[in-house]
């Protein structure tokens, strides 16, 4: 084995424990994130509590400034996303109807 | 000039410093892009670390959704994702900030109702919503008075704050998904308070003569989010609401008199009403100067 492919090999190993170190041992911690960065459980209770205050003022605009800070391409992206993981988590049916009251409400699925 | 042959052999004098350096390099590389260029976890941020405005907009959905259902274990639950030191006051103090900025007085009702709801208090049912709620009600031209300190000193409250920058390298805790409470839709009922005590007050510190509204539940405690009705004159009025100045106390809320103008001071949901409030004169050390008015109102076993 000559010197550059163990030099190779070494640097390839070195990469990989960096890698390691980086992503599962010491991974980067933000602060000052933006709510289009939050897990998808925490965007999907977002959505519906947009969607509860939406059933009860009825007020379709003030509902879509809130589902932009989402940060999606239109608001019903957010509520057809938030529809597919309260299902797949098995939200209460109470809740489903919210978000599926406000998604027929934004002209999507209901 | 060194033969190839030459050179094989002083590279070979060198020992193993290549592999070294091969393994310094690889760490760097492999640390530089799992921090820097291709970091985990963008995506799975959690509330407590969003910036603080954005913290604002998800506590003020909280407070609205809270409204809108009347779900306390719920907005609970959800309050605790943002890790709040002091949740009551910090939905308070931002209830504040939007009425000082002249913000959405919707909100502002609702993140005081639900600071009112975390203390234990049950909040007050929603008013007709004016247009917009003045911090301390400038109700006339004020006659001139003697400038003063002022009047009560704030009492210091402990708030966090996130240090500036947008990444820190520390190792990230594991959070499960926080399952909901079911929705239960519930009208908020009213929990009135009765009339505990009212007097005039010769106070020099204050600067301008004021009603002192002081409201507490049994066991002594602030209670934000009660509206305070002033009226005036010919059929004037102001409604302000307690809790919007928490550095004075949760229950705390004023109104600025005009001496020579009677008031009415009206609890509207409890049916208290308190009429004769006028700036008395008072004398002292200072010279003469108006005095203020408090009223303390709780709310019965």
């Amino acid at each position: 084995m000559t010197r550059w492919t163990r030099f190779f090999i070494v640097l390839i190993v070195g990469i990989g424990l960096g890698l390691l170190y980086g992503w599962v041992v010491n991974p980067v911690e933000y602060v000052n994130t933006t709510i289009d960065s939050l897990r998808e459980d925490y965007k999907t209770d977002y959505v519906l509590m947009v969607a509860e205050v939406y059933h009860t003022n009825q007020d379709l605009e003030w509902a879509m400034n809130r589902l932009a800070l989402l940060g999606d391409e239109t608001s019903q992206a957010s509520l057809e996303a938030a529809l597919d993981f309260a299902v797949q988590a098995e939200y209460a049916s109470s809740d489903l109807n919210l978000l599926k009251d406000l998604n027929a409400a934004l002209g999507g699925r209901n | 000039m060194l033969l190839w042959g030459e050179e094989i052999s002083m590279n070979s004098d060198r020992g193993n410093w290549y592999l070294l350096t091969a393994i310094v390099l690889g760490l760097s590389l492999g640390l530089f892009y799992s921090w820097a260029i291709s970091p985990t976890g963008l995506e799975e941020s959690h509330p407590h670390i969003l910036r603080s405005d954005y913290k604002d907009v998800y506590r003020a959905m909280i407070a609205s959704a809270y409204d809108a259902n009347g779900d306390l274990a719920r907005a609970q639950s959800r309050m605790a994702l943002l890790k709040d030191e002091d949740e009551a006051y910090v939905l308070a103090a931002q209830a504040q900030r939007i009425l000082a900025e002249g913000g959405d007085y919707k909100e502002a009702r609702a993140l005081a109702n639900l600071s009112s709801a975390l203390l234990g208090n049950v909040p007050v049912a929603d008013p007709p919503a004016p247009t917009e709620i003045p911090l301390t009600s400038t109700l006339e031209p004020s006659p001139t008075l003697t400038a003063s300190p002022s009047p009560l000193p704030p009492t210091p409250r402990t708030t966090t704050s996130t240090p500036p920058g947008t990444a820190v390298a520390t190792p990230t805790a594991t959070t499960t998904p926080t399952p909901l409470p079911t929705f239960t839709p519930s009208a908020t009922p009213i929990l009135p308070f009765i009339l505990k005590d009212h007097e005039a007050i010769c106070d020099p510190a204050l600067d301008v003569p004021v009603i002192q509204i002081y409201a507490t539940n049994k066991k002594g405690e602030g209670v934000p989010g009660v509206e305070v009705l002033v009226k005036w004159g010919d059929n004037e009025m102001e409604n302000f609401f307690t809790g919007l100045k928490p550095e004075f106390g949760l229950g705390y809320a004023d109104a600025e008199m005009t001496p020579g103008v009677t008031y009415t001071i009206e609890f509207s949901h409890s049916g208290i009403t308190i009429s004769e409030i006028e700036a008395q004169e008072c004398s002292g050390e200072a010279g003469e100067y108006w005095g203020s008015w408090q009223i303390f109102v709780t709310q019965p076993d």
